[in-house]
């Protein structure tokens, strides 16, 4: 075969080649490398650096013996091309000469190119996503270990079973954190006979809520033991001062608004109730059917009678609603009104709820409604006739028989007290 | 002046930055676009070293998991090796000890320097946690975005060959 044959073979079969003799001239290429005719003579180690690394492989190729380079570009003359490349030592004109060929894979590779280009950066985007999903993970575990911790202290902070049961000889709590830390906090004090209870919802919930609930603790507790206040409306107007000034919400520039709404009652042992609500009421569950005279100490520091019938009644008991002041312990607006306490007899085995918004604003339910506070006080009524152990079970089976699958909206606290 | 030419391969996984650091020691430049590699792409580049002209042949080859996955044929008459890994994905070197292992079996008296490319995107402290997690000695911090160290790795490549 000549070398016009040999070519005819070729170009008939779509490929093109290089023929090379055994130094590396180029001898002879098909037409469509025809850049290559200008080279006929030199040597292709100097001309194409692909070639120039493989000298010594192919110096040892063996007659009859092939190398395949798939998937190679190939920049030649300012146009890159693709090519699947194999190099053979044959007897051509009884010569040994180098028969390169090559197969434009050019639009086969751009295909895969795409391909794989597509899978690469979905392969990067997946790992970038789940390294951000470890990084959340990991942030998310140290965050929870910081409000667990947080819990900690406030579970020192919040009076214990036994501090309680040292006042108040009959009650229930049910208090139910939405997150880790509650916004929602209790509190009791005595001080000689008097004893002082108390039901608080510090704005917000989670982290945010749990430190108002230590400012109001701490407020709360000086009061009464360094400043020796001991009406109720007053324990709220130095608790509000003191709030204003922590959060320096006097100032121009604050942003934070948060307070608390709370209940605070003093009872002492002849069964009187004082008490005074910011933002917040009272409930009283008693068996007297009749109304009940409510005393208010007005602004002037006189007493005026009000008469409060009952809410709800059944045949054992009625349900009375003790209302407190339509403001909360912050700075709401620049006129702070003086807070109002209340007074009002009980009788033995009367029962008084202090409670959050958290029980009363849950939705579910059939109709995924709140459960509103006339259900609420319906609950109240219905199971005062149980002890309190069977009235805070009943709550809770209550309350979340009505949640449901439903995520718990906000902090719970119910203390219910039985004179 | 003596003149020496030597092939060179640059491995890795994809994504890890070799097209660019051959980019960035060739032509000066950088793309933030990344365009995948395929198969094989041959750059070429003349550095003195110690009053020798020593002429790189740097093979780009496709970034695979693997060096297993490599066509074999693209190893051939190679003279150094620099294995790259990018510094923030650690998928690209969590496997590198399994790798650089693979490589100095088959290349068993060539230098290989192993490169932490994308410096540029860690901090520090970032980049001394990952170090630590290493069981092998990196040889270069890269980042083909600033140049940093790109010129002294293939200084460094080509006078472990000489």
């Amino acid at each position: 075969m000549d070398l016009s044959d040999f070519k005819l073979k070729f170009l008939e079969k779509g490929y093109q080649f290089i023929l090379l003799d055994k130094s590396g001239t180029i001898l002879e290429s098909c037409n469509s490398l025809v850049e290559i005719k200008d080279w006929y003579g030199d040597l292709i180690y100097e001309i194409i650096p692909f070639f120039e690394t493989l000298r010594s492989d192919l110096e040892s190729l063996q007659k009859g013996e092939r190398k395949l380079y798939p998937c190679f570009q190939f920049p030649f003359k300012e146009r890159v091309s693709v090519y699947d490349i194999s190099i053979e030592k044959s007897d051509i004109q009884n010569k040994e000469l180098f028969l390169c060929v090559l197969e434009d894979s050019k639009e086969n590779y751009e295909y895969w190119k795409q391909i794989q280009q597509e899978r690469n950066q979905a392969q990067v985007d997946v790992e970038v996503i789940s390294n951000q999903a470890k990084q959340i993970s990991e942030i998310n575990k140290e965050i929870k270990e910081s409000i667990s911790y947080a819990k900690k202290i406030q579970s020192s902070i919040l009076p214990s079973q036994i501090d309680i049961e040292a006042i108040l000889d009959k009650y229930f709590l049910l208090y139910k954190p939405k997150d880790i830390v509650s916004g929602d906090f209790y509190w009791v004090d005595q001080v000689g006979d008097n004893k002082y209870f108390c039901v608080a919802d510090a704005t917000g919930h989670g982290v945010p809520g749990a430190f108002m609930s230590l400012i109001g603790i701490f407020l709360f507790n000086a009061a009464i033991d360094r400043k020796d206040i001991t009406i109720p409306a007053e324990i709220f107007n130095y608790t509000r001062q003191g709030v204003i000034n922590a959060l320096n919400q006097d100032s121009e520039n604050s942003s934070l608004l948060d307070g608390l709404d709370a209940t605070m009652c003093l009872l002492t042992k002849s069964l009187e109730l004082t008490y005074a609500g910011a933002y917040s009421n009272i409930i009283l569950v008693s068996s007297n059917h009749q109304s009940i005279d409510l005393h208010k100490l007005n602004e002037a520091g006189e007493l005026a009678k009000e008469e409060v019938k009952p809410d709800f009644q059944n045949e054992e008991k009625s349900l009375y609603l003790l209302k407190g002041d339509r403001f909360p312990l912050a700075l709401q607006h620049s006129n702070l009104k003086s807070f109002t306490s209340y007074k009002v007899q009980l009788r033995k085995g009367d029962r008084l709820f202090l409670f959050t918004d958290g029980f009363r604003d849950q939705f579910g339910g059939k109709f995924e409604k709140k459960i509103g506070f006339k259900l609420f006080k319906q609950l109240l009524l219905e199971t005062s006739a149980l002890d309190l152990k069977s009235q805070k079970l009943n709550l809770n089976i209550a309350f979340e028989s009505w949640r449901g699958r439903n995520m718990q909206i906000d902090d719970v606290c119910v203390l219910g007290v039985e004179v | 002046m003596s003149n020496q030419t030597k092939k060179i391969l640059l491995l890795g996984h994809f994504h890890v930055g070799k097209t660019s650091l051959i980019k960035r020691f060739v032509q000066n430049s950088f793309s933030e676009e990344y365009i995948t590699s395929i198969g094989v792409t041959i750059e070429k580049k003349t550095i003195e070293i110690k009053g020798q002209n020593l002429t790189f042949i740097i093979w780009d080859v496709a970034g695979e998991v693997s060096i297993d996955r490599t066509p074999q044929n693209y190893l051939l008459g190679c003279e150094g090796i620099i294995y790259v890994f990018d510094l923030s994905r650690p998928s690209t070197w969590e496997n590198l000890q399994e790798q650089y292992d693979k490589i100095q079996s088959k290349f068993p008296f060539e230098p290989i320097k192993i490169v932490g490319n994308k410096s540029d995107l860690l901090r520090k402290k970032e980049i001394e946690e990952i170090i630590s997690k290493l069981t092998l000695d990196v040889d270069f911090l890269c980042s083909a975005k600033t140049g940093q160290n790109v010129e002294e790795l293939f200084q460094d490549l080509g006078l472990s060959m000489l």
